[in-house]
């Protein structure tokens, strides 16, 4: 399909053929946790705003997707087993330093833990059935899921990522998924960090050697390119 | 009894308290020429290396496995060399399986430029559970606000991907010195 979205440091997909089939939004950990009051990022202190700001861009975003024939969503989920044998212990230290144990019982449940409410996703992003849900115990999704092996069956080989936080989950998925080939996007306005010269760092590092990770575009510039293939949304 | 570096942040690395250098790898990676380093971060380099070799340390070298030979970094140094075909050193290669049958835990990072190899590898590592440090003035960088983003990150939620540290800290750990033992030298030196 001879249609490329305004991105840098390149126009997305590198070769101009966007092919919605192949394509997947891919959004990252939109969990109450790291997003949500009294969630695992707001008892460490950060300011949600920071983390909040890419949920209404990313609503926009995946209400468009939605209506794309073909075109695939992916959600992806950190938590761990309500056991924490999947923890690392290291992992589990450094939460309790900050006072906000993995396990421990916060006012949104036991923090990263699955099945707690805390840790699921947000209502604005919920996923809708024939949504695949990645659950990882990791920063990184390809590591350990079956999270490549979900986008090989469905034949995807391009990603659009939307997500928190960017230089964390985000950046850590972008890099595994470029490393495995996968043609990625990241959308600006629909990702955050809890520090906003990070979330500007983060960006900047897709962007360098010619874009080392994939390229960088704003959500408006996605949505118009992609309206001409969307269907019409019932009123 | 505990063994630790004064002056990382976000914590005193490593957490568990017990820095073992038999269990601590020193992980050099490199992504082109134009990036490795010159004048006194090479001096520091080979310095800690040397050191942390001679201390039990296992120096390890992810060369990219295109384009520049193994050879770049002070390579007869290294104990264990893995190319990598990719940014992160764990994919498509046999990295976690060459640190796991040698019994290291705990990964030290020097990377030219850090936001590339270094940094992958490290979120890689953390997400398998090692336990991390970067070198704070032992890695070069494609832009100075990319470097200082990628170290700054390390150090969020309590060190999400780690710790980070100087190299004289390290230095310091690895010869052994508390700061119990500092002070009896400073008293000596003025007595």
């Amino acid at each position: 399909m001879n249609i490329s979205i305004p991105a840098e440091p390149y126009a997305w997909p590198f070769n101009g053929e966007f092919d919605p089939a192949k394509t997947a939004l891919v959004c990252i950990d939109w969990q109450t946790d790291f997003c949500g009051p009294g969630g695992y990022v707001d008892s460490m202190g950060y300011d949600l705003n920071l983390t909040r700001s890419g949920v209404e861009p990313t609503r926009k975003v995946l209400q468009m997707v939605r209506a794309i024939p073909g075109m695939h969503v992916v959600h992806t989920r950190e938590g761990h087993k309500p056991d924490l044998s999947d923890c690392p212990p290291n992992k589990l230290w450094r939460s309790r330093q900050m006072g906000a144990g993995i396990g421990d019982a916060g006012p949104c449940g036991r923090i990263l833990v699955r099945g707690e409410p805390g840790w699921d996703i947000i209502p604005e992003l919920y996923p809708i059935a024939g949504e695949p849900i990645i659950d990882k115990p990791s920063k990184g999704a390809f590591g350990l899921t079956d999270i490549d092996l979900v986008l090989r069956v469905r034949g995807i080989t391009h990603l659009i990522f939307t997500g928190i936080t960017t230089d964390v989950c985000v950046h850590t998925i972008m890099r595994e998924a470029n490393d495995r080939g996968y043609e990625c996007l990241l959308l600006s306005d629909c990702t955050g960090a809890t520090d906003y010269g990070n979330y500007l760092a983060a960006l900047n590092m897709v962007k360098m050697q010619g874009g080392v990770f994939g390229a960088v575009a704003e959500s408006s510039a996605l949505l118009a390119a992609l309206a001409p293939l969307a269907e019409m949304q019932p009123a | 009894m505990e063994r630790v570096l004064d002056s990382s942040s976000p914590y005193r690395w490593p957490w568990h308290g017990a820095f073992d250098p038999r269990k601590t790898a020193f992980v050099v990676t490199h992504d082109g020429l134009q990036h490795l380093p010159g004048g006194h971060t090479w001096q520091r380099l080979e310095q800690l290396m040397q050191a942390a070799k001679s201390s039990g340390v296992t120096l390890v070298s992810l060369p990219p496995a295109k384009g520049l030979s193994a050879g770049s970094i002070a390579a007869d140094m290294f104990q264990v060399v893995v190319p990598r075909p990719h940014i992160g050193g764990f994919t498509g290669t046999d990295l976690d399986f060459q640190l796991r049958h040698r019994g290291l835990t705990d990964l030290i990072f020097a990377g030219f430029p850090f936001e590339l190899g270094a940094d992958t590898t490290m979120r890689e590592a953390n997400d398998l559970g090692y336990e991390c440090l970067a070198l704070l003035d032992c890695c070069t960088g494609v832009a100075d606000d990319t470097l200082a983003g990628a170290l700054h990150s390390i150090e969020m939620s309590g060190g999400i991907f780690g710790a980070v540290a100087s190299a004289a800290a390290v230095l310091q750990l690895i010869a052994g010195d508390s700061p119990a033992m500092l002070q009896t030298q400073m008293t000596k030196d003025v007595a």
